[in-house]
């Protein structure tokens, strides 16, 4: 029997306005029902537009689309919903003060029993998490479902979102890069309950950037380039490297290098001892006697799962999280690093420059201009005397788009760009101003391309070589064995390794330390 | 993302006035008995003469001010809901100043003292919801409408108690020496010479806002406060600020009034203003060029209906129904998205 089309997608056609950037130019789809179906392209190839138009969220100037075998005008988010198609975002949209259970059956809420108690909508929460429970089982994710979202972590929080969908009985799931938040081990998870999701006769679409992804996971892929459709394969009869070169149009990736050359290294640029911090920032582990240093053209690396004490060691680099203990040895300055304000000079002074890992939240305002957020970090250099100078800010825009790629003009909305290319033009932004003596790059590759993962590697290496130190925080274990001369692991809030970067070092090893099973 | 930037768009505006106009239309003919000389008073008498255009412009003259102070706290998105006693408040201490200065001052000493009084005392009170909110997390929007509403009372005390004129009939304070009144124009209505300065200050802002450092770092604090620290700009020092000049402008407005139209401090004369103000800023879309006809627009809803009140005989209440329509067409957020659905299906 032919399997049934569930999403049939024809000459899909949107611009953005008032910028004129045409996101999809005569994009096709059509995805078996009960398949996995991965959409693949380079940073603004205009996946995610072709995907929030099958979800309701853009309204495409032109083209067709068909439901089932039937033919259908998506006009809204409910619209969608109505026709059983849901989207996982890549940036989720939660209530963070709300519960997991609350969060997955918001609006479709089990209310109480009693009649009154019913009529007044009183909502039987002890029910709430049962159902959730039931839910999480049956797909075999395991969640706390009375536990805020807030708190939860990130590849938390995804499978609250995926369960979310599942609870409204969405028949074909659209996620938009699922793994690029989460850990090796988060993503094989995930991926078991794919194929459990898909057992079950429903469609999943798979936004992704990772080849490897494609082929373990996949029955079909289809490669988008510069808003097109360059066509869909069956994923059993290709190959990563040819899957690789459509993507890539026929331009041959550079080399990546795993174990670097050492660079010489320096001297010390900052040195940290006993740092501490409370518990329950973020819904953390703490920190607990972090030490480390780190020298003038040296990388170190420092790996953790989510909820390992990452997110806190990032805020208390950035300024944001006042440690409840610790010293702090910089720029020939000894301090107590519970004196923030003393080090966040160092960083408004540029001498420290930080990358966030939070692109959407910290590190841009999406509602303004491109160029708005390009200037923003270096005013000094942009304000004269008080006074913008529109003419250079401009320029500068311009060049740094063009020399990082990033899909973007300086006047458009910042909400318009993909989230590939506002972490260009995030880190792009890093690069331009003076170089610093340290460097804080948390997660700089997350959810970008090949291409552009290999150009920000090769930005790092110039500027170790150039003589800054940098600090590598990042969850992904290539990215932290390919760059780093040392690397630091840690394990529910505290150092279980620190070890340069030898050959004896890999990533099954790197793993043991990171899922706790050696330590130091 | 992009439908947020829709409700910018000044063709909504323009709609939404529209509709608010033909539904005046239709609430006038509901409720006056000749709805030809109604119209006509509602809508061409402002105009007809200098007299009433020069008082429908002077009317127009506090809402620009203020109305660009909401703004410029909205920049940042800071709610200043306590215009009504800022304005009441720093009028009062203005007034208080020129009638205590020796009757041989200078006439521009006054305007220039009783101004800088207004703008101290509205700032200072606007200041303190910024200084809650940076300090303590204190919603600026609900402490500044409570210590406006201590502040009316407090203000009223004074005027009906020691500063009460005791040759007046009213609950008011002492008249102004008539020299020390700002030059009228278009004489013999209350307009003067304030409108230029309400100008000036509207060009000015629109500068600051496009060009300098400071309206730079005050849109980014506004539109996401952690990239704002994380760019290293003093988050708490711009919410202070923009209170206390959102307040500051309250209070000149405030000022303004009591050495221009009113000579005096009367009882309740805000009434209304501080309110109208933040419709003002609603209107104006965020744009600083777009206060003037934003004020021109809710004066002329103030002034037509007072047109009609007196010629018409058509009760104040309708009159409040009137301008109610106005803002909530103005307000609401999900029009353009039904028009939109509309021109699709």
């Amino acid at each position: 029997m032919q399997p049934m089309t569930a999403v049939r997608m024809r000459e899909i056609s949107k611009r953005y306005l008032p910028s004129g950037v045409l996101a999809n130019d005569g994009a096709e789809l059509e995805v078996e029902q009960g398949s996995i179906h991965a959409i693949v392209g380079e940073n603004g190839a205009g996946k995610t537009t072709l995907m929030k138009v099958l979800a309701g969220l853009e309204l495409p100037d032109s083209g067709d689309i068909e439901i089932n075998g039937e033919p259908t005008h998506i006009s809204s988010p409910a619209h969608a919903r109505a026709l059983g198609i849901g989207m996982v975002h890549q940036h989720f949209l939660m209530f963070d003060e709300l519960s997991a259970a609350e969060n997955i059956f918001f609006g479709l809420e089990p209310v109480q029993k009693p009649r009154l108690l019913r009529l007044l909508g009183i909502i039987d929460s002890s029910g709430l998490n049962e159902k959730a429970k039931s839910l999480a089982n049956e797909y075999g994710f395991s969640i706390d479902p009375s536990a805020p979202v807030g708190a939860l972590s990130i590849s938390t929080r995804q499978q609250v979102e995926i369960l979310r969908q599942l609870a409204r009985e969405m028949r074909i799931l659209i996620l938009d890069e699922p793994t690029s938040v989460l850990t090796e081990q988060e993503t094989e998870a995930l991926f078991e309950k794919l194929a459990e999701i898909r057992h079950m006769g429903r469609t999943i679409l798979l936004v992704t950037h990772k080849i490897d992804e494609v082929m373990q996971i996949a029955d079909k892929v289809t490669v988008m380039r510069e808003g097109k459709t360059i066509g869909t394969y069956s994923v059993a009869s290709t190959s990563a490297n040819e899957l690789a070169s459509i993507i890539m149009g026929g331009v041959p990736s550079e080399e990546i290098q795993i174990h670097k050359e050492h660079a010489i290294k320096g001297a010390s640029v900052m040195r940290i001892e006993g740092l501490c911090t409370h518990r329950h920032h973020r819904g953390g582990v703490g920190l607990s006697e972090i030490a480390f240093d780190v020298h003038a053209g040296e990388v170190l690396g420092i790996c953790a799962l989510s909820s390992n004490g990452l997110d806190e060691l990032e805020d208390v680099l950035a300024g944001f999280l006042v440690p409840s203990a610790g010293r702090c040895a910089f720029g020939g300055l000894h301090f107590d690093v519970r004196k923030v304000h003393e080090y966040r000079r160092f960083l408004k002074e540029g001498k420290i420059s930080y990358l966030p890992s939070d692109r959407m939240r910290r590190a841009a305002a999406l509602s303004l201009p491109v160029r708005d957020n390009f200037i923003a970090l270096s005013r000094r250099n942009y304000f004269s005397r008080g006074w913008i100078r529109s003419t250079l800010a401009r320029r500068a825009t311009q060049e740094a788009i063009h020399a990082f790629d990033i899909s973007a003009q300086p006047e458009q909305m910042t909400a318009e760009l993909s989230g590939g290319n506002i972490q260009k033009l995030a880190i792009a932004r890093l690069f331009s101003k003076e170089q610093p003596e340290l460097f804080i790059l948390c997660e700089p590759t997350w959810g970008l391309d090949i291409r552009s993962t290999e150009q920000v590697h090769s930005r790092i290496r110039e500027v170790q070589n150039a003589g800054s130190a940098v600090l590598l925080l990042s969850s992904d274990v290539d990215e932290i064995l390919t760059l780093s001369d040392r690397v630091m692991v840690l394990y529910r809030g505290k150092q279980v390794l620190t070890r340069e970067n030898s050959g004896y070092l890999n990533r099954a090893l790197i793993g043991e330390y990171l899922l706790g099973t050696r330590s130091a | 993302m992009p439908a947020e930037r829709e409700l910018h768009s000044p063709a909504r505006v323009m709609l939404a006035v529209g509709v608010s106009i033909a539904l005046s239309a239709v609430v006038l003919a509901l409720f006056s008995k000749d709805l030809g000389s109604a119209l006509e008073q509602f809508f061409l008498e402002p105009f007809s003469n200098r007299y009433f255009l020069g008082n429908y412009l002077a009317d127009a003259v506090p809402l620009m001010i203020a109305g660009l102070g909401v703004l410029i706290a909205f920049r940042s998105k800071n709610f200043n809901l306590g215009g009504e006693g800022q304005l009441y408040a720093s009028a009062l201490a203005a007034g208080v100043l020129a009638l205590r200065l020796p009757a041989g001052t200078a006439p521009f000493a006054v305007w220039f003292l009783a101004a800088l009084t207004g703008v101290l005392t509205g700032a200072a009170i606007g200041a303190l919801s910024g200084l809650l909110k940076a300090v303590r997390h204190v919603s600026e929007m609900i402490s500044s409408f409570l210590v406006s509403a201590i502040v009316i009372n407090v203000s009223d005390f004074f005027i009906t108690g020691p500063l009460q004129d005791p040759a007046s009939n009213f609950q008011t304070t002492r008249q102004l020496a008539p020299k020390f009144l700002l030059p009228r124009i278009l004489a013999p209505s209350k307009l003067d010479i304030s409108i230029g300065l309400a100008l000036v200050l509207i060009v000015a802002f629109m500068i600051v806002d496009k060009r300098t450092k400071i309206g730079f770092e005050l849109k980014i604090c506004g539109e996401n406060e952690e990239f704002a620290r994380y760019c290293g700009i003093p988050v708490a020092a711009y919410q202070i600020a923009a209170m206390a000049i959102s307040g500051g402008m309250y209070g000149l407005a405030g000022a303004l009034l009591v050495i221009g139209p009113q000579g005096r401090v009367m009882r309740g004369f805000s009434s209304g203003l501080g309110w109208s103000a933040i419709s003002v800023a609603l209107l104006a879309q965020g744009s600083g060029a777009g206060i003037v006809p934003a004020a021109l627009f809710i004066a002329f809803l103030g002034t037509g209906s007072d047109h009609i009140m007196i010629g018409s005989g058509i009760p104040s209440e309708i009159v409040s129904i009137l301008q109610a329509v106005a803002m909530f067409f103005i307000t609401a957020r999900s029009l353009p998205r039904i028009w939109k659905k509309r021109g699709q299906s």
